[in-house]
């Protein structure tokens, strides 16, 4: 049985937050996709995963494709996955706007993440924020910006005051290269 | 944490929506599928994998894959016929990574494409053997899912480190998390102890490990248990120390880390393997101070090389000392050892060489750390004054008259004695008490003082007529702190924090034994080395107590040397084994011709060893006959035996002794002092187990470095010996009697 660490509750009063990653496969063949949990000391949680592949012709819109594979991808995850993140944290240029504005509901706060210097679009519905502590971000929050005292924001600022803000992502990808190495060539 | 125990946290507002093809007629207009699907062209609807969690024993879940299939009898691709899909390829599901502990080989991972974090050397044979064996990808994805060690290292990253690290000693940890077995032998001063504590709590921050036991110095307890909560404040120590109850509660109290000294852990390893630091297999195990388990044969060394561990880590700075079994002791204990196994044995020679090569990391200061303050040394050849010199001479001239007239019979240890009875006579004469040293290093003390510095002498004395005691009584204007092997460790701990808080102590003076180790006293910028010790290494590792990373000013070192006496003799041979040392350390050739031999000790008197030194084992004419001897007799034979190996020793009252009849004490081997209260019994039948109780009860309770020993020729009941053993609690029979010869 793992010992519990000293002055640990507070972080683990935080909860976990979720990194969903879409990643593309060669040639628009497909998706992978993974929701990643972690905890507020950056420790993985759960690791979910899931693939789809789509037609690669000339007889639907990449855009349509992208979309729908995106929707159907994150419905399975997100039901794959057997626990619930204080927040979801994507990457704007891997996930449209739409997908958690539109295509999927979900009951937590949805934090789509861009490097300052990146030009993204976003939804007007969105509520535009950003970080300014290390590399600039500018977020993209649906349905809403949680209150600054809530436990998301602490979250997402013990997140940010540790380096993680995007690193997991990265991890989230040398996960899904594990889980499909044939696919990630 | 919430659970998704249902799914009304989410739900897909657009299951019916599907791509719309794209129409390429004349018109270019888009069709929607909704509308205009062509008769043989359809959609179907997504096909979801079968959700499934994997918990962590299982090893993954095979699904059907999410496909957009198209069913049309068109030619088309091929990736999109759900017939060509490899089922071995459709993997999805969900994997628990909180709680699983990795303590497989990270470098047995079959399919990674990821490079290790920080692996910087080749990997082991083991693990290239684990390669063969499938993972489960649980495992596979904790251990690759960690948050790497280089995001863990940096000043931003997750973890809150109290300073910067420097780049070496990032690499210092990133070599100890590869490597289950490691050698760290840094200069001292480089953060041994910070590159240890970084790398355990990486470990346990990507749980790799479930405990790990520290054994240190007991000087350098209270040190690392502070450096522990400043650099890995969120991990559990348990400092293993005081009473037997105590001890037995801190064992069983769940921490991160069991931290003990190495007289407490001698005391409470046994033989048995349910004493609380046989019963489980550490995840780690690091010895400070490797060296102290330089010789294979004493206990300490035999029994840190008992624990069953995954990883095993010494730290010294001075792997070598001079003896490559020095090196083939601490390597023993340098690898992972599992249930049932034993330590391997190790001789000196080729293999040895190896395998130092492969297991030691050593960096030096000047390569490392050039913006370290230079350490300038200076050896002071001083002459005596007329009442010292002619108390020097004729205590000369009658120790070798007497060294003569033993003739044949004459030991090693005669040699010592006199040696050890002329540095005194060098560091104050026993009339007057005149000192051409302090003398020196009270005119030096006048003027760093005035410049603001403060000092740290080193004596190998501790007594008030030539060491320690000696000193300070005469710097009173000073305001000195002693800090000697007869303090506690809560005394040892208080001396250093007043030292580093309060700066109106100006010196510290240090027995060369308890303070030559550890210690940080990076404020002190000057060291004296009031006498000379053996063993070059052992100076080396006291001055680096100021000398160290921390030390913003030059550090001076100034040693002692009284011209024309046995300390100028013993410096030309001091002088010869440094230049050894580099060459061993820095080259790792190991040569030890120039051992030093009883021709070179009996040379320094200009004497030539009797014949029988040269080629016999050392036989005094102390071995007797039992049978002969009464019970005192026999007592005063077990003093004289133990006097010559250099215990101080006290016969008790002859009644009401409480079943003891001799303590001896002496420093041993770990450089602590021990105490053996022993009882005598001169039977011609063996012992039995009613004399170990006895002596078990008369033994003083709950306190360290002490241990029972029953003494008899004949030896012991099995009985005798089980109870014995359970205790702790020594038994010398004839033989062992005849090793002590």
């Amino acid at each position: 049985m793992s010992i519990p660490y000293r002055d640990a509750d507070e972080l683990n009063d935080l909860g976990i937050a979720g990194y969903l990653k879409i990643q593309p496969l060669q040639e628009t063949s497909g998706y992978l996709a993974a929701l990643f949990l972690i905890n507020a000391r950056g420790e993985p949680i759960e690791f979910t995963y899931n693939r789809i592949e789509t037609p690669n012709t000339f007889l639907w819109r990449q855009d349509d494709i992208r979309r729908h594979a995106t929707r159907k991808l994150t419905a399975s995850i997100l039901s794959l996955c057997p626990k619930m993140p204080r927040l979801i944290l994507c990457l704007a240029e891997e996930i449209g706007s739409e997908l958690f504005t539109q295509d999927i509901q979900v009951s937590v706060p949805v934090c789509r993440i861009s490097p300052a210097i990146k030009a993204i679009s976003y939804s007007t519905i969105e509520i535009q924020d950003k970080i300014e502590t290390g590399d600039p971000m500018n977020l993209f929050w649906y349905p809403g910006k949680p209150q600054d005292d809530s436990i998301e924001v602490k979250l997402l600022h013990e997140l940010t005051g540790r380096g993680l803000i995007t690193e997991p992502f990265e991890r989230a990808l040398i996960g899904l290269r594990e889980v499909y190495p044939d696919k990630c060539k | 944490m919430m659970m998704n125990t249902d799914m009304s946290w989410w739900k897909d507002n657009h299951l019916a929506d599907r791509p719309r093809v794209r129409w390429f007629g004349f018109l270019r207009r888009s069709i929607k599928l909704s509308e205009n699907i062509p008769q043989k062209l359809s959609v179907p609807s997504i096909i979801l994998s079968v959700p499934q969690h994997v918990s962590p024993s299982d090893d993954n879940s095979l699904s059907s894959p999410i496909s957009l299939m198209i069913s049309f009898p068109l030619s088309i691709p091929g990736n999109l016929i759900s017939g060509q899909t490899q089922l071995d390829d459709c993997v999805c599901g969900s994997v628990g990574l909180a709680g699983i502990l990795l303590k497989e080989e990270p470098s047995g991972l079959k399919t990674s494409k990821r490079t290790k974090p920080g692996l910087l050397l080749q990997t082991s044979e083991d693990s290239l053997h684990k390669d063969e064996q499938e993972i489960s990808l649980n495992k596979r994805l904790a251990y690759l899912l960690q948050t790497p060690a280089d995001v863990l290292l940096s000043q931003i990253g997750p973890l809150e480190w109290p300073h910067d690290l420097f780049n070496y000693q990032i690499e210092g940890i990133k070599t100890l998390l590869s490597k289950d077995a490691l050698l760290l032998a840094d200069d001292m001063g480089l953060g041994k102890t910070i590159q240890a504590i970084g790398a355990l709590r990486i470990l346990y921050l990507q749980s790799r490990i479930e405990s790990s036991l520290l054994i240190v110095p007991a000087s350098l307890v209270g040190q690392w248990r502070k450096e522990i909560h400043s650099w890995a404040p969120e991990l559990r120590v348990s400092t293993v120390h005081g009473t037997t109850a105590e001890r037995t509660w801190q064992w069983s109290t769940p921490a991160h880390i069991y931290l003990t000294s190495y007289e407490t852990f001698r005391s409470d390893c046994t033989d048995h393997l349910q004493s609380p630091p046989r019963r489980r297999e550490w995840g780690v195990v690091i010895l400070d101070e490797a060296q102290k388990i330089k010789n294979q044969e004493v206990e300490i060394s035999r029994k840190c090389k008992l624990l069953r561990r995954q990883r095993a880590w010494a730290l010294t700075g001075t792997p070598l000392e001079n003896r490559e079994d020095d090196l083939a002791s601490i390597l023993e204990f340098v690898t992972a050892l599992k249930d049932g196994e034993s330590a391997p044995r190790l001789k000196p020679g080729v293999e040895l060489r190896e395998i130092h090569k492969s297991l030691q990391l050593r960096r030096k200061k000047q390569d490392v750390l050039p913006q370290l303050p230079p350490k300038i040394v200076s050896q002071l050849f001083l002459s005596m004054n007329s009442t010292q010199r002619d108390y020097y001479e004729r205590a000369e001239k009658e120790g070798i008259i007497q060294l003569k007239e033993s003739g044949e019979s004459v030991r090693i240890e005669n040699i010592l004695a006199l040696i050890m009875k002329l540095k005194q006579i060098c560091n104050f004469c026993p009339i007057g008490g005149a000192s051409v040293k302090f003398e020196d290093v009270f005119e030096r003390l006048n003027i760093l003082v005035s410049e603001g510095y403060r000092a740290l002498i080193f004596s190998q004395f501790t007594d008030p007529e030539y060491g320690a005691h000696a000193i300070a009584s005469r710097l009173e204007d000073y305001n000195p702190l002693l800090f000697t092997g007869d303090l506690s460790p809560i005394q040892r701990d208080s001396v250093i924090r007043i030292f580093k808080e309060n700066r109106d102590h100006k010196v510290l003076i240090l027995s060369l034994r308890a303070g030559g180790q550890g210690l940080n006293l990076q404020d002190a910028s000057y060291v004296f080395h009031f006498d000379r010790w053996w063993n070059p290494a052992v100076e080396l590792q006291a001055e680096s107590r100021a000398h160290r990373l921390g030390q913003t000013v030059p550090v001076h070192v100034y040693k002692y040397v009284i011209e024309n006496t046995i300390e100028e003799r013993i410096e030309k041979i001091l002088g010869e084994k440094q230049l050894l040392f580099d060459e061993l350390v820095d080259s790792v050739s190991i040569d030890l011709k120039s051992k030093l031999s009883g021709e070179e000790l009996f040379g320094l008197f200009g004497l030539t060893p009797p014949e029988r030194l040269k080629s016999e084992k050392r036989r005094s004419d102390l071995s007797g006959n039992y049978s002969e001897m009464n019970g005192v007799e026999f007592e005063e034979h077990v003093q004289k035996l133990l006097e010559v190996k250099k215990w101080r020793v006290e016969t008790t009252p002859l009644t009401r002794d409480g079943g003891i009849d001799l303590v001896a004490r002496r420093c041993d081997d770990v450089g602590v002092e021990v105490t053996l209260c022993i009882q005598c019994k001169n039977h011609a039948a063996p012992v039995g187990v009613e004399v170990i109780r006895a002596l078990n009860g008369a033994l003083p309770k709950d306190v360290a470095g002490v241990r029972g020993v029953v003494v008899c020729p004949s030896g012991f009941t099995n009985d005798a010996i089980t109870f014995a053993r359970d205790r702790g609690i020594a038994l010398w029979d004839r033989h062992h009697l005849f090793e002590l010869y």
